[in-house]
């Protein structure tokens, strides 16, 4: 049992560097990185803009918006990552070859995991770097909770990829991958801002059928946020950067299960589609 | 059509059934048409202003502010929901019925306190404008009469200067006509009026009336009402939850020289300053205290869908005019006091040829004139690092610090230079990194 454990640990362990030396070694990692800078960067530059017209400015936490755009985007790049991972090494017949080994689904998915959720790690310091840069050119301050925001972003970055994770192992692939990613992220964002759209148009009829949307539109949202991890992400974001430690807790368990459950449907997923690669 | 294609259209469905099913053939359910019901009408407070507010059965908890008074109202009308508000309301001009009786208060040890009716009042001593004061008891009754007293006594003053304005104006009139007349000699003109116009009387007192008065520290009560007949009135059970503030502090009026009528707030101790280079502030605290936002933005509207959020906080004044003379801001420079600024009255003086069209200068008292505003000025020195305001008593008032910086006047670009840093290392990356490298990478495996 415990040569079993073990043997699985280090086929993890090697899965894990090899991806996690792919992703830090790869252009787009830099580019993502990049991009979410210059969101700082431009969000950033707009609060210099309002000191230097109106003459001052009061804010809490200047670096707040700028590093939650940061993070989304780079969580959006590692689920991109996820989503393509397994679906392309199924694409290039590298699964089949694996699962010759001694490998099992439960052992690549985590290796999987345990490889982005560690590049994302390494980004942190980059990013973190980069955003100090800017605190001193703007002299705007950073703060020690966002911070503490920034490292428990991990939990729901771990939810983000193994909903990537997911959505690769169920898809045929890699284009179907792609198309199941934007659909979900396009019910997600798109009930989101539905409902706000929604809510801000003025009624003055109770029978309008602008309620009853209005009330289904909220009901489906409330559902999916409570299922999508980027809204996890946000939350447990707000909450560090408030100093609500009590609240934290409760999203970051809820963040782990989802990341728990989506792992095992991702197991599922695999099992279920094979590893073979397909032939047109 | 390919499995992807329909994997997403199998989705669009099952969402629009969802919405359908949600929204149904009509928004109206049976179950909230209107009945009538038990509702409580007290005149509640957020400690600047008193408001009468209904309270359904359907609305389980009332918030109220600890040790403030509430006169609470029992009434019977026809409740019903508003959709557009998702509110349930009162419909007072269909049925307005008086429940007479006594408030019951059991707290979280069973103990249960009985509120008799006694007399209240609502008094504004600056007028409806400003904050006003509920009093209770046998004062409700000497508030009123000496309201009714003085405000017969002002009016009758003004009715006597305006009869001798008249009687002024009379005679200039006569004059003017005999000057019309070239009537020689002219009498001199009449005199101009001596005696000062009455001071306006605003104060304002409601006419009193009965009602329990209920006043409890912070926790969390059960409210009945006992009628007159001595049974508990079915319906009337619900649960009053008293918060207090949860912390206090100073807040800050900024006014910028250069735009004084456009003042910016800084109410939470943890907002810092960021000021321009160049920009000369005046600094106006303000004593203010800190609430759950979920439980103030429910004492005036308790059926709001607004602050969800349990965990948010708001910060609100404690007085909107408060007298800070002896106190000063103390000016900090890394950890090193500079300098102490005294409260002071400030006027605004209109100046063509000034930079603005104005200029700000210290008040000096003369006559019948006011201050256009009283503040702490900020020095312009450059290594001003932080503000707290220090008492009358010379300590250091908690909760009043503010970090202030200075924001240089940056090009708009550097602030993307990390960006382009790191994406230069990605081009360096995709284009200039060996190929023989990169075809290593790919081959590795298990």
């Amino acid at each position: 049992m415990s040569s079993r454990l073990g043997s699985d640990l280090h086929t993890i362990g090697v899965l894990a560097g090899r991806e996690f030396k792919m992703t830090m070694g790869s252009a787009s990692t830099y580019t993502a990185l990049g991009l979410a800078l210059g969101l700082a960067g431009w969000m950033l530059s707009n609060d210099v803009a309002l000191v230097r017209s109106n003459g001052l400015l009061v804010h809490v936490a200047p670096f707040r918006g700028p590093l939650l755009g940061a993070l989304l985007v780079l969580s959006f790049f590692l689920a991109v990552s996820a989503v393509l991972s397994v679906a392309r090494d199924r694409d290039r017949g590298t699964l089949e070859v694996l699962f010759y080994g001694p490998i099992d689904e439960m052992t690549y998915l985590a290796g999987k995991l345990a490889g982005l959720l560690g590049a994302y790690v390494a980004i942190m310091p980059l990013l973190l770097a980069g955003l100090v840069v800017l605190s001193m050119f703007t002299r705007f301050e950073i703060g020690i909770n966002l911070i503490a925001a920034l490292v428990l972003s991990i939990i729901p970055a771990a939810g983000i990829v193994a909903v990537g994770l997911l959505l690769s192992a169920a898809a045929k692939r890699v284009r179907s991958s792609i198309l199941f990613f934007i659909t979900a992220v396009g019910l997600f964002v798109g009930a989101a801002v539905s409902y706000s759209f929604v809510s801000r148009i003025p009624v003055e009829d109770p029978a309008s059928p602008i309620l009853p949307l209005r009330d289904a539109l909220g009901a489906v949202d409330a559902v999916l946020s409570r299922i999508s991890p980027f809204t996890y992400l946000e939350q447990i974001f707000d909450a560090a950067d408030t100093g609500a430690w009590t609240a934290i807790g409760g999203s970051l368990a809820l963040s782990l299960a989802g990341t728990i459950i989506a792992s095992l449907l991702a197991r599922l997923a695999l099992r279920w589609r094979g590893v073979r690669t397909r032939e047109e | 059509m390919n499995r992807p294609a329909r994997f997403v259209v199998a989705a669009l469905v099952a969402v629009a059934a969802v919405l359908i099913g949600f929204t149904g053939l009509d928004g109206t359910d049976p179950a909230d048409a209107a009945r009538e019901e038990f509702v409580y009408y007290p005149l509640v407070t957020n400690g600047f202003e008193y408001r009468r507010v209904p309270y359904p059965e359907e609305v389980t908890t009332i918030q109220l502010l600890a040790e403030e008074p509430v006169a609470f109202d029992a009434r019977r009308s026809v409740v019903a929901f508003w959709p557009i508000t998702r509110e349930y309301l009162a419909d007072f001009a269909k049925l307005d019925e008086s429940v007479p009786g006594v408030a019951e208060v059991i707290d979280e040890h069973g103990v249960v306190t009985a509120f008799e009716p006694q007399p209240y009042t609502l008094w504004y001593p600056r007028g409806l404008s400003g904050e006003p004061q509920l009093v209770t008891g046998n004062e409700a009754q000497q508030t009123y009469d000496t309201y009714v007293e003085e405000g017969r006594a002002a009016f009758e003053a003004d009715r006597q200067y305006q009869m001798a304005v008249a009687r002024l104006q009379e005679q200039i009139d006569e004059w003017l006509a005999l000057a019309a007349d070239g009537v020689e000699p002219l009498p001199d003109p009449p005199g101009e009026l001596t005696e000062p116009a009455p001071e306006p009387y605003v104060a304002y007192a409601a006419e009193p009336a009965l009602a329990p008065i209920v006043q409890l520290p912070a926790g969390s009560y059960t409210l009945r009402w006992r009628g007159d007949d001595g049974q508990i009135v079915a319906g009337s059970e619900r649960e009053l939850a008293v918060s207090g503030a949860t912390r206090s502090g100073v807040a800050y009026t900024i006014i910028p020289y250069d735009r004084w009528t456009q003042p910016i707030f800084t109410f939470d101790p943890n907002e810092s300053i960021y000021l321009a280079e160049d920009q000369d502030v005046f600094l106006a605290p303000l004593p203010v205290s800190r609430y759950s936002a979920f439980v103030y933005t429910r004492l005036l509207d308790p059926q709001t869908i607004d602050a969800p959020d349990r965990n948010a906080t708001l910060w609100v004044p404690d007085e909107t005019d408060p007298d800070l003379t002896g106190n000063s801001v103390q000016v900090t420079s890394k950890g090193e006091v500079v300098d102490k600024v005294a409260w002071l009255g400030y006027r605004v003086f209109q100046e063509p040829n000034a930079t603005r069209g104005y200029y700000i200068e210290e008040f000096e008292a003369d006559g019948a004139l006011r201050p256009d505003f009283n503040a702490m000025r900020l020095p312009l020195d450059r290594s001003v690092t932080e503000v707290g305001l220090i008492g009358a008593d010379g300590h250091a008032v908690a909760n009043s610090s503010r970090d202030v910086r200075r924001v240089p006047a940056i090009p708009r670009g550097a602030l993307y230079l990390p960006a382009l840093a790191f994406i230069g290392l990605a081009i360096s990356l995709r284009f200039f990194l060996p190929r023989r490298h990169h075809m290593r990478q790919d081959s590795q495996t298990v």
